[in-house]
């Protein structure tokens, strides 16, 4: 007698996507015709698939011969990791903080 | 009357019921043409090409409630096309041309005839869903993999086109068949649920953003040599209508895929326009030099019905009102020029102008329904006005057409009647180094130049729906979500605070709490502020029908279509609808499922990913809390009702003072468990029978 049950699913045609990841973040940015996208001062050169941030403080950012890779650039980090590792940043996060007190 | 409405009653009352009566001959094949007076021109060569445009239409009309009988008559069709045109010569493929006697007029197997036997099949195997259905798309897949699969990429324009190259023999290659062949695939994906038709759309999506649009010019090359080089600028045209028709199609493979194309939709919709207007601004002429001269001195009516159907997926992408007033004039134009004429049968239209407006077209060709057919729908949903009685009543008449139980369709109450309540409380640190404890992601910009935060407040700021909302997060959040509010003019009705990090349920239920002593009959939406949603301007009207299954007591969740096998997303499998479009009955909800089951979910088809989204009365929420885990909400009515509160500004005030903030008590809150709502309702389906029920 699951009639009486009150969850509802309403199926809605929306483009939508839960940014867990920085791999979301660069699909939702879209790219060129080689997958490549970025954000602040960034040169990506005989890459496929690069998604660069770069922050206003960062320093100027440049790629080559890449695949499938994040690069994120602050004032005080940057960080390059392949797209597979993308979900488990945040172990990463805990390891570098860990050294950076050291 | 308002252009869309006199669209739709065009379509369904008028042209629907025209081709599917004086259109058909006895065999039930589509005729090619009719006169001005509706008569068909019995003795026309047929395109196999054709017949399966119209026999999507009527799979999709039938589908959609407006053509009864639309699915039966399609199918008929599709029985005798299948006996005249696949492989009468033992080889396999659909043939070119037919005569109206249903002998073959041209036994070429042609991939632009292959890409629509495909699209037609794929919308008839939802209509009609018969097994001889599947067997054909099957086969035709099988067929064209086998045979138009060109080493060089996309699909040759013939069979044995490696062998003709190999011999020394030249064809220019067209994207035109590639442009089908991704509407094929998307729609195959649609009604299949089998992914790999959504792996063949991004490889012909690929190839459109390598070789068909040309970045500098921002046009569509429509010529090619056999391995992709664009033809000599003496035979390039430029078709405005192929490039409103792409705008459209990649707006699709967005909304299919949630990858951005706002790179090339963007500049190749305004070159449409800047290239492709006659002089009277109004139309898109059919082609041009690339000089910019016309090279036909003519204006169909299918590049129209593309520049609607592109201004509008623009509209659906973008949200900009000027977007949708454009569309408005352009169906507005559409009309008054083709389809209104003293001598037409009521659904005919004029197929062809020359530039100084001159009548060009002699007949009504069947496959210019195919262009109108979508363009029609896409007005109807993106042109009317929100009119929630419209939709609600529609909900009810649909119901009971179908057999349902016939519910009584509840009325939203006019002007804004939805709380929205922005869970913003998450510390995750996946985007790191951007994000921090106290900076977490759904405050950063990482989109757009608006942090999600913002862009989730923007999305629930419709004031014709939405009240003020509030915003649950942690302490140290606090001062930046208000300051993030004030920053996009958002005045936020207040804040509940709590004391440590957790799941969303006892955010949820702690707000509904204080909600519903404040209104009794309180609506809310509890929406996640880390998610990114492309269409932010049409957002609220997805509530016009799920908000009508809220007030006859449902918990409303929203489910996507999903696009991939994710493991990180949590899933809803949908059962039996429930009377009200759109809505359906929970079979249940799964928490993040390993690849193989994440692959199996997607191959199915009846598995949608769990936006997070809940809509909800808040008296039937908390009850069924208090079914779930009654103590738990014990727990945090005692949270809410011993929590710190401080008078904030109020409605209208427009200093910068802090909005009301509510603490929640921290000894009470710490007992709460940290889990989300769907894996509560989840466990309580999984209770023995015994379990009392209300």
């Amino acid at each position: 007698m699951e009639k009486t049950d009150r969850a509802a699913v309403y199926s809605a045609a929306l483009t939508w996507s839960d940014i867990g990841s920085w791999n979301e973040i660069a699909m939702a940015r879209g790219g060129d015709a080689r997958g490549n996208a970025g954000r602040g001062r960034a040169t990506i050169v005989d890459s496929s698939g690069v998604y660069a941030h770069v922050l206003e403080d960062a320093p100027h950012v440049a790629v080559a011969g890449l695949k499938d890779v994040i690069v994120i650039a602050t004032g005080d980090t940057i960080l390059i990791a392949s797209k597979d590792k993308a979900r488990s940043i945040d172990a990463i996060a805990r390891i570098v903080e860990a050294d950076r007190e050291e | 009357m308002r252009a869309n409405h006199w669209f739709e009653e065009w379509m369904v009352e008028r042209a629907l019921p025209l081709w599917s009566t004086r259109g058909i001959d006895r065999a039930g094949a589509f005729h090619e043409k009719l006169d001005f007076s509706g008569a068909p021109h019995a003795s026309a060569i047929r395109r196999v090409r054709v017949q399966f445009r119209q026999i999507y239409v009527y799979s999709a009309a039938s589908l959609l409630g407006l053509c009864k009988g639309g699915d039966a008559l399609a199918f008929r069709a599709f029985e005798r096309v299948r006996e005249l045109a696949w492989s009468p010569d033992g080889r396999p493929g659909w043939v070119h041309l037919l005569t109206p006697e249903g002998a073959v007029h041209d036994a070429k197997r042609d991939a632009y005839d292959q890409a629509f036997s495909l699209l037609g099949l794929a919308w008839l195997h939802r209509a009609h869903p018969d097994p001889s259905v599947k067997r054909a798309i099957d086969e035709t897949v099988a067929f064209v993999d086998e045979n138009f699969a060109a080493r060089s990429g996309g699909w040759w324009e013939t069979v044995d086109q490696d062998a003709r190259t190999a011999r020394g023999e030249t064809q220019l290659r067209r994207q035109n068949p590639h442009m089908h062949a991704l509407e094929a695939m998307l729609t195959l994906y649609e009604s299949t649920g089998d992914r790999s038709f959504l792996d063949r759309a991004r490889e012909i999506y690929h190839l459109f953003a390598a070789r068909f649009y040309d970045w500098p010019s921002n046009v569509i090359i429509e010529y090619f040599d056999a391995d992709w080089r664009p033809a000599s600028r003496a035979r390039q045209r430029i078709e405005p209508g192929h490039m409103a028709e792409w705008v459209f199609l990649i707006r699709e493979y967005e909304r299919l895929t949630g990858e951005n194309v706002d790179a090339i939709a963007d500049p190749l919709y305004a070159k449409t326009i800047e290239l492709g207007l006659d002089p009277s601004g109004r139309f898109l002429i059919d082609e041009l030099m690339l000089d910019g001269s016309p090279s036909k001195r003519t204006r169909r009516l299918w590049p129209q019905t593309e520049y609607l159907k592109a201004t509008l997926s623009q509209y659906r992408a973008k949200g900009d009102e000027a977007l949708r007033q454009k569309g408005d004039k352009i169906l507005t134009d559409l009309i008054e020029e083709y389809l209104s004429g003293e001598d037409l049968v009521p659904g005919g239209w004029i197929d062809a102008f020359d530039l100084e407006g001159g009548r060009v077209a002699k007949d009504m060709p069947a496959s210019t329904l195919y262009h109108l057919f979508p363009a029609f729908v896409m007005a109807r949903d993106l042109l009317a006005r929100r009119s929630r009685r419209r939709c609600a009543a529609r909900a009810a008449t649909l119901a009971s057409e179908s057999g349902a139980q016939p519910q009584p369709a509840a009325q939203a109450p006019e002007g804004p009647h939805i709380t929205p309540i922005i869970l913003a409380g998450g510390r995750g640190s996946r985007l790191w180094p951007l994000s921090k404890p106290e900076t977490p992601k759904q405050f950063l910009e990482l989109i757009s130049d608006r942090s999600m935060f913002q862009e989730t407040l923007a999305r629930v700021s419709d004031p014709e729906t939405f009240k003020a909302p509030v915003v649950v997060c942690q302490a140290d959040q606090a001062a930046t979500a208000c300051a993030q509010a004030a920053a996009i003019g958002v005045d936020l009705a207040g804040v509940i605070v709590e004391p440590e990090a957790r799941n969303s349920a006892p955010a949820i239920i702690a707000a509904a709490i204080d909600a519903h002593r404040r209104d009794k009959d309180a609506i809310l939406l509890a929406t996640p502020a880390d998610h990114a949603i492309r269409e932010t301007a049409l957002f609220s009207q997805l509530f016009a029908n799920a908000v009508s299954a809220a007030l006859d007591g449902a918990i409303v969740t929203f489910g996507i279509t999903p696009t991939r096998p994710e493991t990180g997303y949590g899933y809803i499998r949908a059962g039996a609808p429930l009377g009200v479009a759109g809505a359906f009955e929970v079979a249940e909800f799964v928490e993040k499922p390993d690849l193989a089951a994440a692959r199996a979910f997607l191959a199915t088809g009846a598995y949608l990913w769990n936006s997070g989204l809940l809509l909800f009365r808040a008296e039937d929420f908390l009850e069924e809390v208090r079914r779930w885990d009654a103590a738990m909400l014990d727990t945090l009515e005692e949270a809410v009702e011993a929590g710190k509160r401080k008078e904030g500004r109020t409605a209208g005030d427009r200093s910068d003072a802090a909005p009301p903030t509510l603490k929640l008590a921290e000894k009470p809150f710490a007992r709460s468990p940290s889990v989300s709502v769907a894996m509560r309702s989840w466990r309580r389906r999984t209770a023995p029978p015994s379990t009392p029920r209300r």
